[in-house]
Formats: structure tokens, C-alpha cells, sequence
């Protein structure tokens, strides 16, 4: 497999965990490209012999997501604090609209960062597709126990979106 | 009490979720399956246990922030390629590299206008990285860089990596054939053009302000402040004195007035 069919096979789906993990696209796209770099450093950028696993890349990505949002505490506290404004534009844009994607992007951040990052990582692995025996490896639980898990987090989503669109 | 129900006496939404992502072994689901179909009550829990999975796929969906672009993805991609990625600390001959890679390589990953506005910058001898030079230790921050570029459309987008301590963005629309930047009391802010606009490779810490004039045909900019929301700037909105973007809030203010919106 080449390098372009490996990340043509996994950018979008690894860009939307990130993004989703962390709530910035913009940090979520650098995320793509460094989980990348790292295998264009260890394997170089042509025929990728053995490529790695979709849940070795989603874990790399984890632990750059996570390491590189350790690094940028001081803007992920403005983001938290950002991520309920609406966002100031001059009259010209459709305000109504923008409102409403802004509130509902607010309301999915705000649910998500009320689970753990263990719920939360059952709960976005799962939407990527993953096995249970795949999210029990990550999270480090027994693939019988991922079911029961996840029907508890999901409940707790649920609850934790109607909470943030009431509030 | 089947072995299939929990010890509430109904289905444990646990084993509803495994059926619903086909990890049950085949026995186990035709032993469930056929429960399903004798027990109403089952049945709807079931139902209820699909309904809530489809609810919050479509939230999810709706709250995901906004995907790259193929443009985006595909300067990614030969970003990756070339082994380099552009940052605080990289070197102008990486990105330089990475965009005649880019250029090169990458022409079914690269959209025509994009490629169209890259062999235009480069065949211009303008843009490309420009490092504002760094403080001696000790003295503050005194350097100055500036750059220009031509944007291929009427948007340009301007992407700030950091929040920042102060300092503000000063955007005009001007008139000229080019998107000329400015910084000023700045430290160690890298400028790079790429991916439809500038971004800026700031620090938390720094207090610099940069002045964009925007080249005539621009019509829109949206300004990216670390992970504030954008802030979108139309010509006929911003007027002949322009706006000020305040870089540790991502507010917006008018030059003359300094009144926030």
C-alpha cells in the first residue's frame, strides 16, 4: 500500500475523531498530517510494506492529540470559554444560520467534554466503526464489558445534550 | 426470566447495543432474535435502544466542526510527502520543499485553482515564509517582517495558531494587485501562505500586531484566532477605514471608534 492510499483510506475518518475529541478542526487537521509525518518518518514516503493497523493510527493520533493539547493549555481553557460564544461578524452574514450551527456545535462539545475521556473514547471509536474488541484494547477493558459501557455513555450523552440545549 | 434479561427483568441495553453493532455470536443473536419476536415490551426497548443511537449519530454530525477541504487535504498530503510540516521552528527550505512537491507530484491530489494560484506565487518570486527576526535576550521585541501575496479568489482566510497576550489584526480593503502583511513589535511569529490565505505561527505570550491591506478583488476574509470562533470581514461591511480584530479576544472594532461588536 502506498502512502497516498493509506491516508486517502484514513484522513477523513481520523480527522473527524480528533476533531470530535478535541472540538478544533483547525488542530484536528494538524493532527492528520502529523500522525502521518510520524509514518513518513519511520517507513518513508513510498510503498508502506506492513502498514499499520486503523487502530494503531487512531491511537497514534490519540496520543498526539493529546499531548499536544497538554502543550496548549492556556488555549483550550479560551476555547472551552469561545466554544458557547456566538461568534461577532458584521451584518452581512445570515445571522440566523450561523447561530444555529454555532449553538448546536456548543451543544455537542459541551456533551462531550461531560463524559470521561474513557467514554468518550468508546463513544467516538464506536461512531468510527471500530470492533468492541478494538475500543476494549484502547480503553483497556474486556470486549464483553464494552457493550454495557457504551450503552452507559451513550445514555450519558444523550442526558448531557438535552441538559446543554436547555441551558 | 430468560438468561437474556438482566436482573431489573429486562433487556440489559448493553446487549441491545451489541446486537445493534453485530458483535453478538451467531447463537446468542438467534436466541435474542427470537425473544424479539415474542416479546412486545423487548421489542421497544430494542426500538428505543436504535432511536437513541440515530438521534445522537445525526448531533454528532451536526456539531462536527468544518471538514478541510480537497485543497487543504491534498497540501497535507504533500506536506507529508516532502517529510516536513510548516511551524514555529521550522526551516524556509522544508516549506519551500514541501510546495515544489506540491507542485510536482501531487497534481491529481491538487485542485486546479489552487495549483493555478501556487505556480503564480512561486513564478512571482513573492510570498513564502517570512521570519520576523528574534529578540536578543533581555530586550524586547523590536522586529519587524512583511509579505505579499495574490490571492486566486475573492476570499481569503487569515489563520492565527494562538490566542495571543495582545496586539490586534488591522485589516483594510485596499486596492492593490496583492495581500501585503505587516508585523510589528513581533519576537518569533512565522508567516506562511498556503491553503487560500496566510497563517501565522504565534505564541501565546506575544503582543504583536500585523496590518493586512487586502488586493482589490478580495472580498471576504475570515480570521481564525487560535480556537476563538472565525470572524468573517466583507469589504462593503469593514468600509474605506477598516477593522480591528483584537487578538486576545477575537473581538472586532472599528480603528476610530475602538467600540467592541
Amino acid at each position: 500500500m502506498t502512502l497516498e492510499e493509506l491516508f486517502e483510506r484514513h484522513h477523513e475518518g481520523l480527522f473527524r475523531f480528533v476533531a470530535r475529541m478535541t472540538g478544533d478542526g483547525d488542530f484536528a487537521k494538524d493532527i492528520v498530517q502529523e500522525t502521518f509525518l510520524n509514518i513518513t518518518r519511520r517507513k518513508g514516503n513510498g510503498v508502506v510494506s506492513n502498514p499499520p493497523s486503523k487502530a494503531w493510527l487512531f491511537q497514534l493520533a490519540s496520543n498526539l492529540a493529546r499531548s499536544g493539547l497538554r502543550k496548549r493549555d492556556r488555549r483550550l481553557r479560551l476555547l472551552r470559554e469561545g466554544s458557547h460564544r456566538v461568534p461577532t461578524a458584521p451584518p452581512e452574514r445570515a445571522p440566523d444560520v450561523e447561530v444555529e450551527r454555532a449553538e448546536a456545535r456548543a451543544a455537542v462539545r459541551a456533551a462531550l467534554d461531560g463524559l470521561s475521556e474513557k467514554e468518550r473514547t468508546l463513544v467516538l471509536m464506536r461512531e468510527e466503526g471500530f470492533a468492541h474488541r478494538e475500543i476494549a484494547e484502547a480503553v483497556g477493558t474486556t470486549t464483553g464489558a464494552v457493550g454495557t459501557m457504551l450503552a452507559r455513555a451513550l445514555a450519558k450523552l444523550e442526558t448531557r445534550l438535552a441538559e446543554a440545549r436547555t441551558s | 426470566m430468560s438468561a437474556l434479561h438482566g436482573p431489573s427483568g429486562t433487556l440489559e441495553p448493553g446487549l441491545l447495543l451489541r446486537r445493534l453493532d453485530g458483535e453478538l455470536a451467531r447463537a446468542e443473536a438467534d436466541a435474542l432474535d427470537r425473544h424479539l419476536a415474542s416479546c412486545e415490551a423487548c421489542r421497544e426497548l430494542a426500538a428505543a435502544v436504535e432511536s437513541q443511537d440515530r438521534r445522537l449519530k445525526e448531533a454528532l454530525r451536526k456539531g462536527d466542526p468544518e471538514a478541510p477541504g480537497a485543497e487543504e487535504w491534498g497540501a497535507v498530503l504533500a506536506t507529508v510527502r516532502a517529510g516536513a510540516a510548516p511551524g514555529p521552528r521550522r526551516s524556509r527550505l522544508l516549506v519551500a520543499a514541501g510546495w515544489a512537491v506540491a507542485l510536482l507530484g501531487v497534481a491529481t491530489a491538487v485542485s486546479p485553482p489552487l495549483r493555478a494560484w501556487v505556480a503564480e506565487w512561486w513564478a512571482d518570486g513573492v510570498g513564502g515564509p517570512e521570519r520576523v527576526p528574534a529578540a536578543p535576550a533581555g530586550e524586547a521585541a523590536l522586529g519587524e517582517a512583511a509579505l505579499a501575496f495574490r490571492p486566486s479568489g475573492d476570499a481569503v482566510e487569515v489563520r492565527f495558531e494562538s490566542v495571543q497576550a495582545g496586539g490586534a489584526l488591522s485589516v483594510r480593503f485596499g486596492d492593490g494587485d496583492r495581500v501585503a502583511v505587516a508585523v510589528t513589535g513581533g519576537g518569533s511569529e512565522r508567516l506562511a501562505v498556503g491553503g487560500g490565505g496566510l497563517r501565522v505561527a504565534n505564541d501565546p505570550a506575544s503582543r504583536a500586531s500585523y496590518d493586512i491591506s487586502l488586493s482589490s478583488g478580495v472580498e471576504r476574509v475570515s480570521v481564525r484566532v487560535g480556537g476563538l470562533p472565525p470572524v468573517v470581514l466583507t469589504r462593503s461591511g469593514a468600509g474605506r477605514g477598516g477593522v480591528v480584530v483584537d487578538l486576545e479576544r477575537g473581538t472586532v472594532r472599528k480603528p476610530a471608534s475602538g467600540g467592541e461588536h
